[in-house]
């Protein structure tokens, strides 16, 4: 039963790096490695409200949900807009965000240390037993927080009209404009909400395990491979996606070794990379 | 036009994060030497007597100190036994220049914790600087591909903290060291899992330099007495989720755990293992006596045990402790002391006139003893220092505490 927890845990903090990450990639159109300091500054934030705020835990997470989120849209319009606003290419943008995320993690490195730091102490965190496995209750917001998120991306990608502004923003940002929405705002709500979603997973994160200054890109690039296997266009798929290589993770540590996971995990990638994306998951890429 | 620019500007700024270069805020030397006026009239005399001038030049050779590179992980996942390290080489050179001696200038660098930087940082103190020894580094990992340089550049690589046993064999020539090697680690921990009645122990290890060998050397002293390694993982520097290997432990019928990783991934291993109810003692290497294992780790950590170099003492330990603490505001730990001690052998190598990293290997190799802050200090054959041991800890309230 503890192995179906590890793989349920696991699979939710992939699943909120996957979907988030997919949020400013379906509608931005480039890769944004800067999304991983959502889940650095998520977990520093936490951190601080814990331990300068004397905050509980549950408003420790939701300040550092607020908080990032409220940072992410700043970072959009302070460094992304005016380079989208010019009609830079997708790979300018992507060097911008890698260069951007190099730039703010070294920044977190000299304000807090390289030292890793734990969020909130065992001692204080109730632990749930249930047929053999064991869960704590950080573990337990993590796996509703994935479904929640999953649940809600999903009902507002097919049935909000917010949902059907951000796919009409993600075809064409010019003809959007011309049947009248706000290309600008529907932006800026997708990094709020992708931003808000990655301060979360950061948070949970840091409150299970520890944060450390490098932890995003740790925790962004699994999401990665999950949004690449599942698709980008259907959340279902990479919640699937998601579940299908934590399980695989999960596997290859009990049989072979925890230095064969990433060797599965990446050769998952590349055989949906190498055969058609139809035999995996459907033709929704259109 | 304005994309290719842009893209170029870009470029720059990744490749000055990315890769380490001379830039001011990353070179810091440390000049042990005093401004001495007779330079500056020998300047002028030199223009105007041609024929003193030679000797001049040889005397301003001689004033010059001896350029020490200084190779550490000053960021990155290791950068506070980095920054331990270069306190402990700074108090070293401010106690140098207090006696009025200035035979060597620090320069510092930074590897980050990665291997390839510490060769590039490596290569650059050489060719660049000229220096004949370069200090250095924290991790075995880096250190390794160093003393490769050092070997064959006839520079000596000396590491005030890396003790892969490895080291000792593979080395080189030109490779020192003064922290005791894990050889003598492996054994305390096998002897005390001995006396404890435990013979069958799982082990997660870093798959690096460091952590495979040791874990070699534990399996092979358990081996003596009959006991053995029932379950193993080697993992990567960086992990945080060990639930998969802890369940499969538990389920190994293991008596201990012994856990090599850094304070950081201990941590969090000992913070899962409470959590799925692990009843076993839980064993770790000496880096767990750095304050992240037990700020990561929290109320778990309390109980846990470790193997670490030998607590210091002595007058001259106290004298070192009390200025550190005056300057630092904080308390030493051996490592700051190891590397006070390596600037103290260095100095005294330089005094005695070697200046090029073959002299300096010949004298260290025939030295005579050495009283430094650490205990007795001399090499043997391999470059690594003669006595020094280990002691065993065990947690208490946060504290490292010695267990007889």
């Amino acid at each position: 039963m503890q192995l179906v927890f590890n793989t349920l845990i696991a699979a939710s903090a992939i699943v909120l790096a996957a979907l988030s990450f997919r949020l400013v990639y379906v509608t931005a159109r480039f890769f944004h490695f800067a999304h991983a300091l959502t889940i650095s500054i998520g977990g520093y934030a936490a951190w601080s409200f814990f331990n300068y705020c004397a905050a509980n835990p549950y408003w420790a997470f939701l300040s550092a949900v607020i908080l990032t989120g409220a940072a992410g849209t700043l970072s959009f319009m302070v460094f992304l807009r005016p380079l989208m606003t010019k009609g830079a290419s997708p790979l300018v943008l992507l060097l911008a965000s890698l260069a951007i995320h190099l730039i703010f993690q070294h920044t977190i490195a000299l304000i807090f240390g390289e030292d890793a730091r734990s969020v909130w102490s065992l001692e204080q965190m109730p632990v749930y037993s249930f047929a053999g496995g064991h869960l704590t209750v950080v573990q337990c917001w993590l796996i509703a927080f994935a479904v929640g998120v999953s649940v809600l991306m999903g009902c507002s990608a097919s049935f909000s009209i917010f949902g059907k502004q951000q796919a009409a923003v993600a075809e064409h940002s010019e003809l959007s404009t011309i049947f009248g929405i706000d290309v600008l705002s529907v932006q800026m709500k997708v990094f709020l909400i992708a931003s808000a979603v990655g301060g979360g997973l950061g948070a949970l994160v840091g409150m299970d395990l520890s944060i450390s200054p490098g932890m995003g890109f740790d925790w962004l690039l699994p999401g990665v491979v999950a949004l690449l296997v599942g698709g980008i266009y259907r959340i279902r798929y990479v919640v699937l996606a998601s579940v299908m290589l934590a399980s695989v993770r999960t596997a290859v540590i009990w049989y072979l070794g925890s230095m064969w996971q990433d060797i599965f995990i990446y050769s998952v990638l590349f055989l949906y990379l190498f055969l058609r994306p139809e035999i995996l998951v459907g033709d929704e890429m259109q | 036009m304005k994309t290719k620019s842009i893209l170029v500007s870009v470029s720059l700024i990744i490749g000055s994060l990315l890769f380490p270069g001379s830039s001011p805020t990353e070179r810091n030397e440390v000049l042990a030497e005093n401004i001495n006026p007779k330079q500056n009239f020998d300047c002028k005399m030199f223009l105007a007597d041609a024929d003193s001038s030679k000797e001049k030049v040889q005397s301003k050779k001689e004033n010059t100190p001896v350029p020490i590179g200084v190779c550490l992980p000053l960021t990155g996942p290791v950068a506070s036994y980095g920054e331990r390290a270069r306190k402990g080489m700074e108090l070293a050179i401010a106690d140098l220049q207090n006696q009025g001696k200035t035979p060597i200038r620090l320069i510092f660098e930074d590897d980050q914790g990665k291997t390839p930087v510490a060769v590039s940082v490596t290569q650059h103190l050489i060719d660049r600087d000229k220096a004949p020894v370069v200090v250095g580094s924290a991790a075995s990992s880096q250190t390794m591909a160093m003393a490769s340089i050092g070997n064959r550049r006839e520079v000596v690589i000396f590491s005030p903290i890396a003790s892969s046993p490895e080291l000792s064999t593979k080395g080189g020539d030109y490779f020192f060291r003064v922290a005791p090697s894990d050889t003598a680690q492996a054994s305390v921990m096998a002897n005390w899992l001995k006396e404890l009645g435990i013979k069958k122990i799982a082990v997660l290890y870093f798959a690096n330099t460091w952590g495979q060998s040791l874990f070699e050397a534990i399996g092979k002293d358990l081996g003596s007495f009959g006991g053995m390694i029932v379950a193993s993982d080697g993992i990567q520097e960086g992990q945080t989720d060990f639930r998969t290997q802890i369940e499969k432990f538990k389920g190994s019928q293991a008596e201990a755990f012994y856990v090599i990783t850094h304070g950081k991934e201990g941590g969090n291993f000992v913070k899962q293992a409470e959590q799925l109810q692990v009843k076993v003692p839980i064993f770790g290497g000496d880096v767990w006596s750095s304050p992240e294992f037990v700020e990561v780790g929290g109320k778990a950590a309390e109980g846990c045990r470790l193997v670490a170099p030998a607590k210091l003492a002595g007058a001259k330990y106290e004298h070192f402790a009390s200025e550190y603490a005056a300057r630092y505001k904080e308390q030493p730990e051996v490592y700051a002391a190891y590397s006070y001690d390596t600037i103290m052998v260095l100095s005294q190598a330089v005094q005695s006139g070697a200046a090029t990293g073959k002299a300096i290997r010949n004298y260290l190799l025939d030295m005579p003893s050495y009283q430094g802050v650490s205990g007795d200090i001399r090499f043997d054959k391999h470059g690594d220092k003669i006595g020094g041991g280990f002691d065993r800890y065990i947690i208490k309230e946060g504290k490292l505490q010695v267990v007889k």
